[in-house]
């Protein structure tokens, strides 16, 4: 049964409960609104680097085999009394409706004035890339990609293996994973179970620290905390890093003429040599650090800026505004 | 008099500028596309599960934001 819907607020959000900056998403539901799947979402690169059409007909393929089996599996949603957009949000006036991701604003808003906020929340509905594994776009729950060291690849998944529940919840989807995850404590560990052929497999993924983090600077909720390095320049040149004692691949940069207020107030000077954040190895140039510093940093964190200054090591404490 | 009748004609005005993108908003739903209800989409998800339950069948409902 198909329904298209166009406004978010006769809704009750216990069931329809999704990553609310999208902007196109799609719930299975059984009638009497279990949760079958959810299908949508997206990263930094492209709106549509997450989705195809293909992917949603393999996603519903995926669903009806599941409405039809003996005993279909359901996401875990919350129970009790209604919730609806209206309840916290004041009316907008006639007609006039609001985006997903307001919804969203709406709630942090509300969570924020009770103190139940926290940067942590910034990082909602990580990917599964987070903990080492890409899904096949038009595989829907097929694993595309295994990072050789990561926490999945460690559990024993392999390219191929088709994901069937990850932290309890039913994998039919990218969006699936994104919600699995999404409920994922900030550390210690969750089970998968795949599919390898005839074989089913499970196996532990373990949660490192902060490994929610990710590229947040696409979601219109999120505008206001998208974190910028305030240090910037250009990038040793190979005579330079050696001189230094820096490899080829290590972050390493000059500090411009210009500095932010920010990285001034925390000590830097133009003409620094400026190595990364926090004691961190960084593999990647100036312009990665940028996206690097988007992806694991939210505005209003503290960082020690590494740099170095006529052959001195220095550690700055900088706030990111 | 002339001053509380140019007052109610300027809310007017301002009523009908600010909801005439709206409604246009509105009316370029789907709901009213015939393509779509011709290809069995359903616009109203109360009547949909009732239909869903009836028939035993699962729901897709499809989110999209209207720019």
């Amino acid at each position: 049964m198909r329904v298209r819907l166009a406004a978010i607020e006769p809704l009750n959000l216990k069931v329809f409960d999704f990553d609310y900056d999208l902007t196109f998403w799609v719930m299975f539901l059984s009638p009497d609104e279990r949760v079958y799947s959810r299908y949508g979402g997206r990263c930094e690169k492209d709106a549509d680097e997450r989705q195809s059409l293909a992917g949603l007909r393999s996603t519903m393929e995926s669903v009806l085999a599941e409405h039809r089996s003996r005993s279909p599996r359901f996401a875990p949603r919350e129970t009790g009394k209604p919730f609806f957009i209206a309840d916290i949000a004041p009316s907008r006036g006639l007609g006039r409706c609001i985006h997903c991701h307001q919804a969203k604003e709406v709630i942090y808003d509300r969570m924020d004035r009770e103190g139940k906020w926290n940067l942590d929340m910034a990082f909602r509905y990580p990917p599964p890339d987070n903990i080492g594994f890409v899904l096949d776009v038009d595989r829907s729950n097929v694993i595309k990609h295994v990072d050789r060291t990561s926490p999945a690849a460690d559990a024993g998944l392999q390219p191929g293996d088709q994901i069937t529940s990850l932290n309890r919840v039913p994998i039919h989807s990218f969006g699936d994973a994104g919600f699995a995850l999404d409920r994922a404590p900030k550390r210690g560990a969750i089970v998968a179970s795949w599919r390898r052929g005839d074989q089913e497999m499970s196996g532990k993924i373990t949660l490192f620290d902060r490994w929610r983090r990710t590229d947040i600077s696409w979601r219109p909720s999120l505008q206001g905390f998208v974190a910028s390095p305030r240090v910037f320049g250009d990038d040793l040149t190979a005579k330079e890093r050696e001189k230094h004692g820096l490899t080829a691949k290590h972050l390493a940069f000059w500090q411009k003429s210009t500095v932010p207020a920010q990285a001034a107030k925390a000590g830097i000077r133009p003409g620094d040599l400026i190595l990364g954040f926090d004691d961190q190895t960084l593999e990647m140039d100036a312009y990665e650090f940028l996206l690097y510093v988007r992806s694991n940093y939210v505005k209003g964190e503290s960082v020690i800026v590494n740099a170095i200054r006529d052959d001195r090591r220095l550690r700055l404490r900088m706030t990111l505004e | 008099m002339l001053k509380s009748l140019i007052v109610a004609f300027v809310g007017l005005t301002t009523f009908v500028a600010t909801s005439l993108p709206t409604l246009a908003q509105r009316q370029a739903n789907p709901a009213q596309d015939r393509d779509s209800i011709a290809n069995g989409w359903r616009f109203d998800y109360a009547e949909a599960r009732e239909e869903a339950a009836r028939a035993k069948k699962p729901l897709m409902v499809v989110m999209r934001c209207v720019p």
